[in-house]
């Protein structure tokens, strides 16, 4: 029986979530009936310069008031109860330089102001979310703030999730992909890895409310037993945003820019802003989506291996031919189908968005799906010209059957696989004599989801110069994830590793992060060229996670899949943590005549998992920004803008809870008695990590077509929290953290977009992002760097977990047969080689990418056909492939490699290393750790507006075809290096049957009514 | 002023007090928590309030607790670096611990009490020694009137700090107490007698015989480690017929599973060495009967091949036995002279496991050692004490120093566990590599 995912959302969050709605609509619609009438309307379009079509979603404004709306599909808006008298119109959008317009309002009447937008990348005007309150433009801020349209991107790319939508937009933003397998979230890094013991993801806020970013999780089984879970932690929370919600990504990278959003922030902000609605008539929009889900080329990414059968003849295997020809593919053509369906309009004075979106795909393999369904309504009230209230509320529920791969799964079982080998009747010769329709039928991890992300914000402007914002919400996640080794059927009981009878292990998490955010400014202008803006603010965030694990062993019977059904109750688990931070700020800025501004800022923190002795930690942070191009002896004409900007900061990383408490675990004793044993050494003195970091750049805008943006940056670490082992003969054991360690992080980031032609039958645009991270260790706090295996480890001088291996320099072959001998290793730097037992470990890279990029080109024919393809890539850093390395170094007790078999096609040193004594017993495999650099052609679509005569009934209609995954160039040798096993971690590096980032191929029809 | 501008203008002061009000709160909040914010786990014990007399009995559970996570970690570790267990499983770590090849870095060192396919063997062994004595040192701070059963208590946790140390002089070649010195296999053991001499006494106080005994053969182990059969053979004397002190097992806490069980028949990480599956072969000797799984293990090698004797999770495992203290008795008759009295205790022994009886011909000391050795390495089979005998008795370590190992490399001479890096970086009293 299907096992069937069921999980209660607090009732007492969907009462809140309908209570605000009715509320809200109520109090519109009273405060509407209130204030009809009184003032006019302005109405009009705003349309891009260079297509003349509508601008969807550009935010219209009158300036000065709160009064605005949202376009439509036709970039259409409709602004009521104008009061009477002169006003400046104002539309904005991402990606397009604002423009104003002055009308006048008399009466009642109704005054038309179309609004044409001219595209630029950089606009100094875009209005960028910093954490204080009201609108602060891109001028007056001194660091870099990147920014994507999602709508945009997204009607482009069909990004099918919101990780797929970050990557290769920004510069310096990796999306750090785990694995190909539906449901599995990836890690993100920003400016590379800086920490070398915490999170290196960065923070997410959605309409200003921080939100659940955890990656790593999943079913788990705690059970010695159980093969059914292999890799299956692999979810995170981020693909649980449906990016056509998205309006807006805002991106903050580093201490620089995030100083006031304090301990935590110190990898950098990702702020999510939800669409809104417009005040126009309602609006429904449908989309539809289907295409296939499938794994490119898999026989010829899947290695061939080699065995010798008993005449001497020398048999090759691909697992997935072999498959093929017996009729049953080891991969199947999956599926994604996905319905969207919106509703944005107006009531008086309120505003409305709706959305709902049901996406159920099928993987490429049977047990891996993703089924989920998310509602968002997003409310706006404009109570009066100086009080507004909006809400974001956001509901997910997802059911996700997330597969298998790394270990006993039917990918690392091709991978190793030969019938020679693995002759077991029926294993069909995968590894380990166990055939692939027992882990694809047997395994089933399956991740429950229920969330809930809400949130109230008030704006409140009681006089011209003060304004205030109170933001609070909540984000509930809820999951229940189980490992599920089914209770085997008569056919595939004798391949069970383990109990063929069955085993569950369930995770029940509950994960709640509550945010309130005081905001206040004071804006004045001390003189007719200089203007102040004062800010101060408080934040409390609170953060609870409570986990239970049960799990029992042995069904008696087929179809069971409940922990009471099993014969052995497994030892259950329960955590609960809870962490709080509350903190507050001051921010002071200075513009001069609207070109040149200075800001200075002060955060004071205090955070629930510092040590009792350590109470507060304050972080500072300066900028500058001077849009020189404005300056009256500008000459340079081809530089149409140009805004230099610097900016100093500094902000933390606050220490995993619970590091900082002296603690004993509690176990069982003797005879089944209460007991306990040592747990944390602890730390009284533990204090966060502290990120001070230093940029400068530019924004300019060149030959009216041509947008650059450029930032060098210098981050240091200070204060890295180590894990310092402790002497076990003290009592304890494990390690204690202490704050010793130091590392820097710099890099440069460009990010360009050129209009190539704005033709109105022929529009061509080129963006293209180019950032390099490098990231060295200063200091470990005087801890030695002692490496005695190969693997990924924290020495002095090198990157976060850089490999280190005994490498092989050299070896004599012999001519005839191929055999290596006389094999030596490298000494170490500046060192003769020497025999590879008594080598050192050294460098051999790092997993870190050096340098990220991307291109896209869109094409605009007859504005109505869009081309669009983007390509990107990775560079200078190693996947340790274990795949290669279990084949050939003859892990299995045989080589399966062609280099195994044939020898003098192969260097000397690749041979070397397939012997298991150099590549086991002395550790030598440098060969096996290898350049992950990639260049992806990552999407590519082509999109369809319908003419009008051919569009009756609907505002707009769109068919777009996209494909994505379509090519990939590399030297490594495993099926792909966009992959990493352990998905806790965005530092792990390491590739093992895993499934490849997968290929679709979709058609989606957009219709707006 | 109109109505509606009045009605306009009383919303907005509502509005703007609203905020305030709220501002207030939430900032009078802040200045209280926000100098104060402490965090406490609910799933952990702080020990604060955990050692205080209310609770003597369970910290001397826990102790116990830990020695006995540490012995069955110990037995499987110790079985594998020795001539018991054989690695089946592709493993470097695995590979260095069977083929004697152990760095000081290597897991047996760092390995905790869960640690299943790579068992620890120091930490677990001192982190043990540290709970018993730190036991001890609490309840001989505190008063009868605070805690009725302290003597006994204390006996226990003297017994269990003893028998820590007894395997960490028998398998460690130095080790370190407290942040203490680098201390030899004999400073251990003198250490440990030290312990047992206080378990006697306070068991004998308590009336609690069998802790005395548990003790008693505690010390006369300790003695034979120190070279003292004598000694050793009058303490084993008062140990009672029948007399055991095992560890039971839990099916499902993994600290507290049959790890050869775990490793062997349910992981499949070892198998039982040839060694001893060619003496079942020839003997069918209960005491080293195996069974065949007819499975290969991961490294695509060895047989797995199961010891009977600890064929569940929960099967028990002697710590200390009477055959124990038998087998003392005898190596001091063996000793001194009495090779008939040695002969004895080994017969009783054979004919209780349908074995022959022993009788040499001629009836020498060597010969009668070497039946001792034998009888030692059968009746504690798993038992934790090969280790501690091939290094008391000086035999050559099997495979011999030099044999190849199956998948690479050969075996080395090693014979004891060297102080593990962690030890000797991080602790103040040693002396840095």
């Amino acid at each position: 029986m299907r096992n069937k995912l069921r999980q209660h959302v607090p009732r007492k969050f969907l009462f809140a979530a309908g209570f605000i709605v009715g509320a809200l609509f109520l109090l519109g619609a009273r405060v509407a009936r209130a204030q009809g009438g009184q003032g006019g309307t302005v109405v009009g379009q705003v349309t891009d310069a260079s297509t003349r079509q509508g601008i969807v979603r550009a935010v219209v404004q009158i300036e000065g008031t709160p009064l605005g709306a949202n376009t439509d599909q036709d970039g259409r808006y409709r602004i009521v109860n104008v009061p009477a008298g002169a006003h400046t119109v104002v539309a904005r959008r991402i990606g397009y330089t604002p423009t104003r317009q002055t009308v006048t309002v008399t009466g009642d009447q109704s005054i038309t102001a179309n609004l044409v937008l001219q595209t630029a990348a950089t606009s100094l005007d875009q209005v960028i979310i910093t954490g204080t309150v009201g609108a602060q433009e891109r001028r007056e801020i001194g660091n870099a703030v990147s920014t994507i349209n999602a709508a945009d991107q997204l009607s482009k790319s069909e990004a099918p999730n919101l990780a797929t939508l970050l990557n290769a937009r920004a510069s310096s933003v990796s999306v750090v992909q785990n694995t190909g397998r539906l449901g599995a979230g990836p890690n993100i890094q920003i400016r590379g890895a800086s920490s070398l013991g915490l999170d290196n993801n960065p923070l997410i806020y959605i309409d200003g409310v921080r939100v659940n970013n955890s990656t790593g999780s999943g079913p788990s089984t705690s059970s010695s037993t159980a093969y059914g879970g292999q890799n299956s932690n692999v979810a995170g929370r981020l693909n649980d945003i449906n990016p056509e919600a998205i309006e807006s990504i805002q991106i903050i990278k580093g201490p620089a820019a995030a100083t006031i959003y304090g301990t935590e922030a110190a990898n950098g902000v990702i702020q999510i802003i939800t669409k809104k609605g417009s005040g126009t008539k309602p609006q429904l929009s449908l989309q539809v989506q289907g295409g296939s889900i499938y794994f490119r080329d898999a026989e010829g990414r899947l290695p061939t291996n080699y065995a010798k059968d008993s005449a001497g003849t020398i048999v090759p295997f691909n697992a997935v031919a072999a498959e093929k020809a017996l009729g049953t593919p080891l991969f199947k053509t999956g599926q994604t189908r996905a319905y969207n369906l919106g509703l944005s309009g107006g009531l008086g004075l309120a505003t409305y968005y709706l959305s709902t979106n049901y996406e159920n795909d099928l993987g490429v393999e049977p047990n891996n799906s993703v089924r989920q369904f998310s509602a968002h309504a997003n409310l706006n009230l404009t109570a009066s010209p100086k009080l507004d209230v909006g809400t974001s509320l956001n509901f997910v529920q997802a059911a996700n059957h997330l597969g298998a791969d790394v270990g006993l799964s039917a990918m690392l079982g091709a991978v190793l696989a030969h019938p020679l080998l693995f002759s077991a009747p029926g294993a069909e010769g995968f590894y380990p004599n166990v055939p692939p329709r027992f882990p694809q039928t047997i395994f089933d991890n399956s991740d429950g989801i229920n969330r809930f992300t809400g949130s109230v914000t008030i704006n409140h402007r009681p006089a011209g110069w003060f304004s205030q914002r109170l933001i609070a919400g909540i984000d509930y996640t809820g999951e229940d994830a189980r490992a599920l080794e089914k209770f085997a059927p008569a056919d595939l009981a004798p391949f069970a590793l383990a109990t063929p009878a069955g085993q569950i292990g369930q995770t029940l998490t509950s994960i709640t992060v509550a945010t309130a955010d005081y905001t206040g400014t004071v804006k004045v202008n001390l003189s007719r060229a200089l203007t102040s803006s004062s800010s101060v603010g408080g934040q409390f965030y609170r953060t609870e996670a409570a986990q239970s694990f049960l799990g029992g062993m042995e069904f008696p019977g087929a179809g069971l899949s409940t922990v009471s059904a099993t014969a052995t109750a497994l030892p259950s688990t329960q955590t609960q943590v809870i962490n709080t931070t509350i903190g507050g700020y001051g921010q002071q800025e200075f513009g001069f005549r609207n070109r040149l501004f200075l800001t200075g800022a002060l955060r004071i923190d205090n955070n629930s998992a510092f040590g009792e002795k350590f109470k507060l930690i304050t972080y500072p942070k300066v900028g500058a920004s001077w849009v020189v191009s404005e300056e009256p002896f500008w000459r340079a004409g081809f530089i149409n803008t140009l805004k230099l900007r610097a900016a100093y900061g500094e902000s933390g990383r606050a220490p995993a809870a619970f590091t900082a408490l002296r603690t004993y675990t509690p176990v069982q004793g003797p005879l089944g008695t209460n007991a306990f044993t040592a747990g944390s050494f602890g730390n009284l003195n533990l204090k966060p990590e502290r990120g001070k970091e230093t940029e400068a750049g530019f924004e300019s805008e060149l030959f009216g077509r041509l947008n650059l943006d450029f930032t060098y940056y210098n981050k240091r670490t200070f204060n890295e929290i180590i894990a310092q082992p402790i002497a076990p003969s003290s009592g304890f054991f494990g390690s204690q953290f202490q704050n010793l360690g130091q590392v820097n992080n710099h890099g440069l980031e460009l990010q360009a977009t050129l209009q190539v032609l704005t033709r109105e039958t022929l529009a061509w645009e080129i963006a293209g992002n180019f950032s390099t991270a490098t990231n060295k260790i200063v200091n470990l706090g005087g801890l030695p760097s002692l490496v005695t295996a190969t693997g990924q480890v924290n020495v002095v001088g090198s990157p976060i977990q850089s490999f280190f291996s005994r490498r092989v320099v050299s070896a004599t072959q012999d001519p005839t047969t191929g055999a290596v001998s006389n094999v030596l290793c490298d000494g170490g730097p500046g060192k003769t080689p020497v025999a590879c037992s008594s080598a050192p470990f050294v460098y051999i890279g790092t997993p870190t990418p050096t340098s990220t990029g991307s291109i896209a080109n869109t094409v605009t024919l007859f504005r109505r056909l869009r081309l669009y393809a983007l390509v990107d890539w990775r560079r200078g850093h190693k996947l340790y492939n274990a795949n290669e390395l279990f084949r050939c170094a003859g892990a299995l007790g045989a080589g399966l490699c062609d280099a195994n078999f044939n020898p003098l096609k192969y260097s000397p040193r690749y041979v070397a290393e397939t012997s298991p004594f150099v590549a086991f017993a002395l550790s030598a495999q440098d060969q096996f750790i290898q350049d992950a650099s990639f260049v992806k052609l990552r999407e590519v679509s082509a999109t369809y507006t319908l003419p009008d005569r051919f569009s009756r009934g609907f505002q707009h209609a769109s068919f777009t075809v996209s494909a994505r995954e379509l090519r990939l160039w590399t030297n490594y040798r495993g099926p792909d290096p966009e992959v990493s096993a352990f998905a806790g971690s965005s530092l792990s590096a390491q590739d093992q049957g895993l499934i490849p980032p997968l290929s679709r191929l979709t058609a989606t029809l957009n219709l707006v009514f | 002023m109109d109505h509606r501008a009045s009605r306009r203008a009383r919303r907005t002061l509502i509005a703007c007090a609203a905020l305030l009000v709220l501002a207030t709160v939430l900032a009078t909040a802040a200045c209280r928590d926000i100098t104060s914010l402490q965090q406490s786990n609910p799933g952990q014990l702080g020990s604060a309030t955990l050692f205080v007399p209310a609770n003597a009995q369970l910290i001397v559970n826990s102790s116990q607790g830990d020695f006995e996570c540490a012995y069955n970690e110990y037995i499987v570790g110790s079985g594998l670096f020795m001539d018991e267990l054989a690695n089946a499983i592709s493993s470097v770590a695995n590979f260095d611990l069977d083929r004697r090849t152990v760095t000081a870095g290597a897991p047996y060192g760092t390995n905790t009490c869960d640690s299943q396919q790579i068992p620890g063997v120091y930490t677990p062994l001192a982190a043990a020694r540290a709970s018993n004595d730190t036991a001890v040192a609490h309840l001989e701070a505190w008063t009868d009137a605070q805690v009725p059963n302290r003597s006994k208590l204390i006996g226990v946790a003297s017994a269990y700090a003893g028998y820590s140390l007894i395997l960490l002089g028998e398998g460690m070649c130095t080790a370190a107490i407290n942040l203490g010195p680098e201390l030899t296999s004999a400073q251990i053991f003198a250490q440990a007698k030290i312990r047992f001499d206080t378990a006697v006494a306070a068991a004998t106080r308590a009336g609690d015989t069998r802790t005395l005994n548990f003790a008693l053969l505690g010390r006369a182990r300790t003695q034979l480690d120190l070279g003292n059969s004598a000694t050793a053979a009058s303490d084993a004397a008062l140990i009672p017929s029948g007399f055991v002190v095992n560890i039971e097992h839990d099916p499902t806490q993994t600290r507290r599973q049959n790890l050869v069980f775990i490793h062997t028949r349910q992981s499949g990480f070892s198998s039982v060495d040839t060694s001893i599956q060619n003496r079942y072969a020839a003997t069918k000797d209960p005491r080293i009967a195996v069974t065949s799984s007819g499975k290969i293990g991961s490294d695509g090698n060895t047989l797995i091949v199961y010891p009977n004797k600890d064929a569940t999770v929960t099967s028990l495992q002697a710590v200390a036995k009477y055959s124990e203290a038998q087998l003392i008795i005898a190596e001091n008759d063996a000793n001194t002279g009495n090779l008939n009295g040695a002969v004895g205790i080994i017969n009783t022994l054979e004919a209780a496991n349908g074995q022959p009886a022993f009788n040499p011909n001629p009836l020498t000391k060597t010969a009668v050692l070497a039946q001792i050795i034998e009888e030692r390495r059968r009746e504690f089979f798993l038992e934790g004490h090969r280790l501690g005998d091939i290094r008391r008795y000086g035999l050559p370590p099997s495979p011999a120093a030099g044999a190849p190992y199956v998948v690479g490399g050969t075996y080395s001479g090693q014979s004891c566990f060297p102080l593990p890096d962690v030890e000797r970086i991080n602790n103040p009293s040693i002396g840095k590599p």
